[in-house]
């Protein structure tokens, strides 16, 4: 006789690489509008570009809470902590819906605040 | 998301709102780095000396007594009285030599230390902190100032502690250029942006004023 | 002077730092280790030798004593003088303090003067109280570019916020020889 199979919730266990969580909140973070991406150059040539980077710590527990870390480049000029909550928001909801996981801390350091780059005026000597 | 900045610019002609004294004393302690400590130090180290000097040329010429001038420096009365109670000469010249070397070494880390370049620690409510970097700041509101007309390069900083920066702005000029009219715009246009984009309300300012290199011109005899 | 501060102060410290440990370490040697001749690092009972040798009196010692007391008061002095020479500039506001170095305010008023066709070449000098031109010119008469050179730079000065108006002080020079 088979032993009956468990319930459906309980068969087995999600455990989700923290690289793929890390993943998951610079996709989120770098979808909120008033973030930008920064352009990586060696020596001068184009590298390609860089949004937000993460560094996310699981907790303990069930289900275990994360702590993340997060840099980012704003526009400026833009309101910085309206900007940093609504990251905060995309950033919960998408660890929750993906990867099940609540955000317990978040740690913002904006490292980058460009403005319009617009060539400067003219100035006649 | 973008929150419009742009402010009227009838409103840098509003009488300026009062301002906190201490606000007022943080935006001139910024213009440069302290050498109020290094100052002090130095002057009491040097009265002291002057003091010492003064003293023993007096004792010298016998202004406190023919019979002291003629001792010894090494008197035999201080010989005699460290001898009689070596143990506690001991302890004090090592307790005092410790002090010493504490002081000085705190002195010197001091003084050596490179003046500091706070972040921008802002409030994020439960679970979350933010904090703008120095650099990030600063490099913002320089860009900015640099976008003023007759203004030819701009640098800026924060200074101070943390928990009460100040920004430190410098503004090369160009020749023609009307102070009167950039500090106006600095102020109501990029100061006032900077502390709208970082929820300061009150952000201290020193702005230094340099002129910028002309670019060689013909001469016309 | 603020960059001669900047160097002593450290040095002081040095100074009285390596005293200290000296202190320490000699005193610590001495007691426990009794046999040992003469100090460890530094010469001590040699230079009490010394110091038992003389008297108050003698010359040597004064010498050194006023020496002594003139570095003391050379120090005193560099520390109190060592201030930055800013020109106050009005800000727009209370929380800003606008300041900028009298080489500046010098450059301004010598490029305004040496704007004017008849003048050949000015000199200034300017601090917060006080500014002072003299300017060379070709052959007009002095007395009249005197007076426009003054309007000039008081209209200059007017253009800026200072603080202070300084005083100005303005001499012309002939320029001798075919123009």
């Amino acid at each position: 006789m088979r032993t009956p199979l468990a319930e459906p919730a309980e068969r087995g266990r999600l455990d989700i690489h923290p690289g793929v969580l890390r993943k998951i909140v610079e996709r989120a973070a770098d979808g909120v509008p008033g973030t930008l991406r920064n352009e990586r150059s060696i020596a001068g040539i184009d590298v390609g570009e860089y949004g937000a980077s993460a560094r996310v710590t699981v907790g303990t527990g069930d289900p275990a809470p994360v702590d993340v870390r997060l840099e980012l480049t704003l526009r400026y000029p833009s309101a910085v902590r309206a900007v940093v909550e609504a990251v905060r928001a995309a950033v919960a909801v998408e660890l929750d819906r993906l990867a099940g996981h609540r955000m317990r801390s978040l740690a913002v350091t904006v490292t980058g605040l460009r403005g319009p780059s617009a060539p400067a005026p003219a100035r006649l000597r | 998301m973008t929150v419009d900045m742009s402010k009227d610019m009838s409103k840098s002609a509003e009488p300026p709102a009062p301002v906190d004294p201490r606000v007022r004393r943080r935006s001139r302690s910024a213009v440069a780095r302290s050498a109020g400590g290094d100052r002090w130090l130095t002057v009491l180290i040097g009265l002291v000396l002057l003091l010492v000097g003064v003293g023993v040329t007096l004792l010298s010429y016998g202004v406190f007594g023919v019979a002291r001038a003629g001792r010894p420096l090494l008197d035999p009365i201080i010989l005699d009285t460290v001898a009689a109670q070596p143990l506690l000469w001991r302890v004090v010249a090592i307790v005092g030599g410790l002090l010493l070397a504490v002081f000085g070494l705190t002195w010197v880390a001091r003084s050596v230390r490179p003046e500091a370049r706070p972040d921008v620690v802002l409030n994020g409510g439960a679970d979350t902190t933010i904090r703008v970097s120095s650099a990030a700041a600063g490099e913002a509101v320089a860009s900015q100032a640099e976008t003023l007309p007759g203004v030819a390069r701009a640098r800026a900083r924060l200074v101070g502690a943390a928990a009460a920066p100040a920004l430190r702005v410098t503004l090369w000029l160009a020749d023609d250029a009307d102070v009167r009219s950039v500090l106006a715009r600095l102020h109501g246009e990029v100061l006032a942006t900077a502390r709208a984009s970082l929820d300061l309300p009150s952000l201290p300012v020193a702005v230094r004023l340099e002129l910028e290199r002309p670019h060689p011109t013909p001469r016309v005899a | 002077m603020r960059a001669v501060l900047r160097v002593l102060a450290p040095l002081l410290g040095l100074v009285l730092a390596t005293v200290g440990v000296l202190v320490v370490i000699e005193v610590v040697a001495e007691w426990v280790l009794p046999e040992h001749e003469g100090g460890l690092l530094v010469p001590w009972p040699e230079w009490g030798a010394v110091l038992a040798g003389l008297t108050w009196s003698q010359n040597l010692v004064r010498g050194i004593a006023i020496g002594v007391g003139v570095v003391g008061l050379l120090m005193v002095l560099v520390a109190l003088t060592a201030r930055r020479a800013d020109l106050r500039l009005v800000a727009p506001s209370d929380d800003m303090t606008v300041t900028t170095s009298p080489r500046v305010l010098a450059r301004l008023i010598g490029t305004r003067v040496r704007a004017s066709d008849d003048v050949l070449s000015a000199s200034v000098t300017a601090s917060e109280r006080r500014v002072a031109v003299t300017a060379r010119a070709w052959n007009d008469a002095p007395e009249e570019l005197r007076s426009t050179i003054v309007d000039r730079v008081q209209e200059l000065l007017a253009e800026l916020p200072l603080r202070r108006t300084p005083r100005v002080a303005v001499s012309v020079q002939e320029r001798e020889g075919v123009r």
